[in-house]
């Protein structure tokens, strides 16, 4: 490859040197000011206080946030949350992965791609599904009932008051592909060469899970376990479904009528950062990189172990009920969206059915605009994101600038920053921009989220969702060889044309599998969107989602037939993709 | 070949919404885009905000040939509005001017004239011809329909009680007669059944428990007794209802909807949320019941905000939402002649002219010749800004330990004297206002002492349930 590139004119390779260091130069200015600016805001006030109060560095509102004991416990729960529903994803995703990636049953690639439905709805839209499911007269009763195991109009409370459980269940079964999706990747890449030479010298089963695979995987896991981990952790869409109101997510949702005159929010912020920040450092450092040797190609592909059908049929059974329970949220809303107002109760299915919250929700106010706005600000996000994953990709794979590293970090580092965190600190710099602009109107206008949150919900989605493009962008690069565009080049085609008409076709499918994701994941984005649009004519789909819920009325069932249409949407999303990109889906999702 | 094909599907799916949308041959307006404007902070619910801005666009369309943009700012509850503008107060209005808002609306007139009034709100002179029709009475049973001064602050836009909402079903189960008066929810049989608003959030959950502290001191008044005392009884009753709380939620129109799908079995509701809920789920699974004497009636206002930049519009809505037209959308069903487009709001107009033609009103409820409620005082309403505080302290932050405390106690052989115990708040009325007192001198010292001053007092009532619990296990 070098004496390739030696072969080029020096004259033509100075310009790109330049060029690339502008770029490179552009884009450390892009995250100093959509992810550090933000984030320093946070800490500023969260550590200084409010501006104009010139208090001097202080712990006073940690130790606020501290004595509290409603805080504390907020602070409690989202731990208790985060660590339950990591463990359980795990105690979920491991078992199924092994059992996929060991054995070759009838049946197999369905459920596992079935697997992956949760995807396609946020956790908090699936919450009204379960609430469905979970009510003392829902659906769970009256089945109890049917089957004789209560009598008439007898309502069960199934989780009581502990209605954390209720929150853990239903992010655990949202969020468990991430982990399988990352365990399956790296048990794929473990040489099976090293399994069998250690059976050849004896060890059992177990043995060689806990000695070779288990280390093996281990970066795989842990780098699931982490999105999972801080994702749970700063989740607001689910435990403000169930009413879970002391979770600090909530709490700092709730405090955002104060964000322009307490440090208080501020500093709770900061707490859930330094939290999630820790969990982070753990999860990448201590545990296992997620790049490391373990998860370079196997020499060879390990074989499966073909399964009688009986013992096939076994094996299925536990993808099956999986399936089964991630399902049921979906089920709900689906259901739920088709039900005549007030007739799903105390029977397992409504009894109307109607398909008029449809047709209701293509004329309503709240409904439509937001599925207009979401359109809009997703596909704004979505040119960004391939802009910006295209530039960072070649950077990363083709350039040899020094600050790659740099950049690779910090384009993933919107997956370790939890939303939540993200779009507070966008509303906290917000404004300040007011202040500054406050004399000029227009400017004003455009910074201000609650005149226009269009410009911040772009940016927003758009960071958020950019390491799904750099992945898949990257390993479209890598795959392609370089000597391609070396040869373009070489019979004088300029750095433009090369890149539009080597370059990009040959790795489109990568970039729109990219794209879809970064398209489809900003449409349903919870946190950014319930925080930072707060004006009516531009809530997105997921803000006038959670407005209905709280309705009167045929509410609930209007949000859920826009639940359903983002689900479709979603599916088609997650199919193309898989689609495009094939086994390397799981790439998208890790750390 | 597969890829296009899900490709070509994931368009379809995306553009079908507006294809049909665009076949139903209805298009509704989205973002901003004429070129007047209202910015209207608002507590209501979604259906409120929907018709009023319909039909105020169409009014103001036809009176002045110029079209509306409405734009709602929604941030929760009336406590919610309060603390927006609160802390917007020293940012954002001392920088600007201006709040950014033109109206507030919704959230209970104690919010308007104690809490608003002074800071937030600014002097409005109404044409005499629109305030003689609307108000041709100054109050109802002594409570003021609209801030009294010359140039009034603020405007009831409507009228407003506050009552009981009930699953039938769940009360066959608990083998419970359909609820009369606040009194029946402490019930120990309610226990983890009611459902409550939280004050700290809902300014009409504030304002219900207000009233059945309110008219218990009334009672005593009557009985020629201890008002004051009659407020920590009042109070107490206010614990042993939180005493079966399931949960106390963070909205007031929550309360109706846990009610309706039957997680819980009664709560307390404004009177329309709980009206509203039993039509859409049908009267013969859910109840509204207002406590005969122990309700009140008051306005919900609606009001200018200091700096407002589009005043002379926000002044037109008023006018709007006082003139016939507008009242009538609060009561005329959905969908008939002077109605709403698509939901019925079920309210009580403000304006007594409304009430002569009661044809297509959901509910023929004519709150000016009725006697609803009991006649206000704003003497035994002392502790009502204090009232969240009261509650979070006592019963929110505190509720595992309250049921624990109660179950014991009902449990214990001494039931009937620890019961009255609980029922009968620590410390009585004068007590509370010097409290409150306290709180509002701390209003602009650093947070955590505030903070630390209130988990003190929640400190006092822990050691009280742990008291209570100890004498019911006879170690007391």
């Amino acid at each position: 490859m070098d004496g390739a590139a030696q072969m080029l004119d020096p004259a033509k390779r100075r310009p790109l040197a330049i060029g690339s260091y502008i770029a490179l130069a552009a884009l450390l200015a892009i995250f100093a000011v959509t992810l550090l600016w933000p984030i320093v805001r946070i800490l500023r006030v969260g550590f200084f206080g409010m501006p104009g109060e010139h208090s001097g560095f202080t712990l006073a509102y940690f130790r606020a946030i501290f004595v509290d004991p409603v805080l504390r416990g907020g602070l409690l729960n989202s731990t208790l949350i985060a660590v339950s529903v990591t463990l359980l994803c795990t105690m979920i995703s491991v078992p199924l992965a092994l059992l996929a990636q060991r054995y070759q049953f009838r049946g197999k690639a369905v459920v596992n791609g079935l697997l992956l439905v949760p995807l396609i709805l946020p956790p908090f839209v699936g919450a009204i599904g379960m609430r469905q499911i979970l009510g003392r007269f829902g659906v769970l009763t009256a089945a109890a009932h049917d089957l004789g195991l209560v009598g008439a109009n007898t309502p069960v409370d199934w989780f009581g008051s502990a209605r954390i459980v209720a929150v853990v269940v239903v992010e655990a079964l949202s969020l468990y592909p991430i982990i399988f999706l990352n365990v399956s990747a790296a048990l794929a890449n473990i040489d099976p060469a090293m399994e069998q030479a250690a059976a050849n010298l004896g060890a059992s089963g177990w043995t060689i899970f806990r000695r070779i695979t288990l280390p093996l995987m281990r970066p795989g896991l842990f780098a699931g376990a982490t999105i999972v981990l801080i994702w749970s952790f700063t989740e607001l869409g689910t435990p403000l479904m169930f009413d879970l109101y002391q979770a600090t997510p909530v709490q700092v949702f709730e405090r955002l009528t104060q964000v322009s005159g307490s440090p208080l929010p501020y500093a709770l912020v900061v707490v859930m950062l330094i939290a999630s920040a820790i969990l982070y450092i753990v999860g990448k450092l201590a545990l296992g990189r997620g790049n490391d040797a373990a998860i370079t190609k196997a020499s060879t592909q390990s074989s499966a172990i073909k399964l009688s059908t009986g013992k096939g049929l076994l094996a299925l059974l536990p993808f099956v009920v999986v399936i089964v329970l991630a399902l049921l949220p979906h089920v709900g809303v689906i259901l739920t969206s088709v039900s005549g107002v007030g007739s799903w109760y105390q029977s397992v299915l409504p009894r109307v059915f109607t398909a008029h919250h449809y047709t209701t929700a293509l004329t309503h106010e709240l409904a439509m605009p937001s599925v207009r706005n979401s359109v809009l600000f997703a596909s704004a996000s979505t040119v960004v994101d391939i802009g910006l994953g295209l530039l960072i990709a070649w950077m990363i794979v083709r350039s040899k600038l020094p600050a790659k590293g740099l950049i690779d970090s910090l384009a993933m580092l919107p997956l370790a920053v939890p939303g939540l965190v993200l779009a507070f600190g966008y509303l906290a710099i917000s404004l300040q921009m007011q202040v500054w602009f406050k004399d000029f109107r227009w400017l004003r206008n455009l910074v201000d989220a609650q005149e226009n949150p269009a410009v911040l919900l772009i940016i927003a989605y758009a960071l958020r969702r950019l390491p799904y493009v750099v992945r898949s962008a990257v390993a479209g690069l890598e795959q392609t060889p370089v000597d391609l565009e070396l040869a373009a080049k070489n019979i004088g085609a300029s750095n433009w044309l090369t890149l539009r008409r080597i370059t990009i076709p040959l790795i489109a499918a990568n970039l729109i599998a990219g794209a879809l994701l970064a398209f489809a994941f900003a449409m349903l984005e919870v946190s950014d969107s319930l925080i930072l649009a707060q004006k009516q004519s531009y809530w997105p789909i997921t803000k006038a989602i959670y407005e209905l819920f709280q309705r009167l009325g045929d509410g609930v069932y209007i949000a859920s037939a826009l639940g359903v249409w983002a689900m479709v949407l979603l599916t088609l999303t997650i199919l193309s993709a898989n689609a495009f990109l094939g086994k390397r889906m799981g790439a998208i999702f890790r750390v | 070949m597969r890829r296009f094909v899900l490709l070509i599907l994931f368009v379809v799916v995306l553009v079908a919404p507006f294809i049909l949308q665009a076949a139903m041959g209805k298009r509704t307006k989205a973002a901003a885009g004429s070129e007047l404007k209202l910015v209207i902070l608002n507590a209501h619910h979604e259906g409120i905000r929907r018709e009023f801005a319909v039909a105020f666009k169409a009014w103001h369309l036809a009176k002045y040939g110029q079209s509306v943009d409405i734009d709602y700012r929604s941030y929760g509850g009336g406590s919610d509005m309060l603390r927006y503008l609160e802390s917007s107060k020293d940012t954002l209005f001392k920088a600007t001017g201006t709040f950014k808002i033109d109206l507030v609306w919704g959230g209970g007139d104690y919010l308007f004239d104690r809490q608003l009034k002074k800071d937030y709100l600014e002097p409005v002179t109404l044409d005499p011809a629109v305030m003689h029709h609307a108000y041709p009475r100054p109050n109802l049973a002594g409570v003021p329909l609209y801030d009294q001064a010359a140039s009034p602050k603020w405007f009831g836009a409507a009228l407003s009680s506050f009552g009981i909402v009930y699953n039938k079903d769940v009360l066959r189960y608990l083998g419970l007669a359909e609820p009369k008066s606040w009194g029946d929810l402490a019930d120990p049989r309610y226990r983890n059944w009611i459902v409550l608003a939280d004050p700290m959030r809902s300014a009409s959950a504030k304002q219900v428990f207000m009233i059945i502290v309110e008219r218990m001191m009334l009672d005593a008044h009557d009985a020629g007794t201890d008002e004051n005392q009659a407020w920590a009884r009042g109070m107490g009753l206010l614990r042993q209802i939180a005493a079966n709380a399931r949960l106390f939620t963070d909205s007031s129109s929550s309360v109706p909807i846990v009610v309706g799908n039957g997680d819980v079995a009664a709560g307390m509701a404004i009177d329309f949320y709980g009206r509203a809920q039993a039509d859409a789920v049908g009267d013969a699974r859910m109840g509204y019941v207002e406590p005969v004497g122990a309700t009140i009636i008051n306005p919900d206002p609606i009001a200018v905000v200091r700096g407002a930049e589009h005043r002379e519009l926000a002044i037109r809505f008023i006018e709007f939402v006082l003139s016939d037209e507008g009242q009538r959308l609060w009561n005329v069903r959905a969908g008939t002649a002077g109605g709403p487009v698509q939901t019925s709001l079920r309210r009580l107009p403000i304006v007594p002219a409304v009430y002569d033609d009661m044809s297509n009103f959901t509910d023929r409820v004519n709150p000016f010749v009725m006697n609803i409620g009991f006649a206000k005082s704003g003497a035994r309403e002392k502790t009502f800004g204090v009232m969240g505080e009261l509650m979070q302290i006592s019963c929110i932050d505190l509720l595992d330990e309250l049921r624990r405390t109660r179950t014991a106690i009902l449990a214990s052989p001494r039931a009937a004297e620890l019961d009255a115990r609980l029922g009968t708040f620590p410390f009585d009325q004068n007590e509370a206002i010097r409290r409150s007192e306290l709180l509002i001198s701390l209003k602009n010292a650093p947070a955590e002492e505030r903070l630390k001053l209130l988990r003190g007092w929640t400190e006092e009532f822990r050691k009280e349930y742990e008291e209570l619990r100890a004498a019911a296990k006879g170690r007391g």
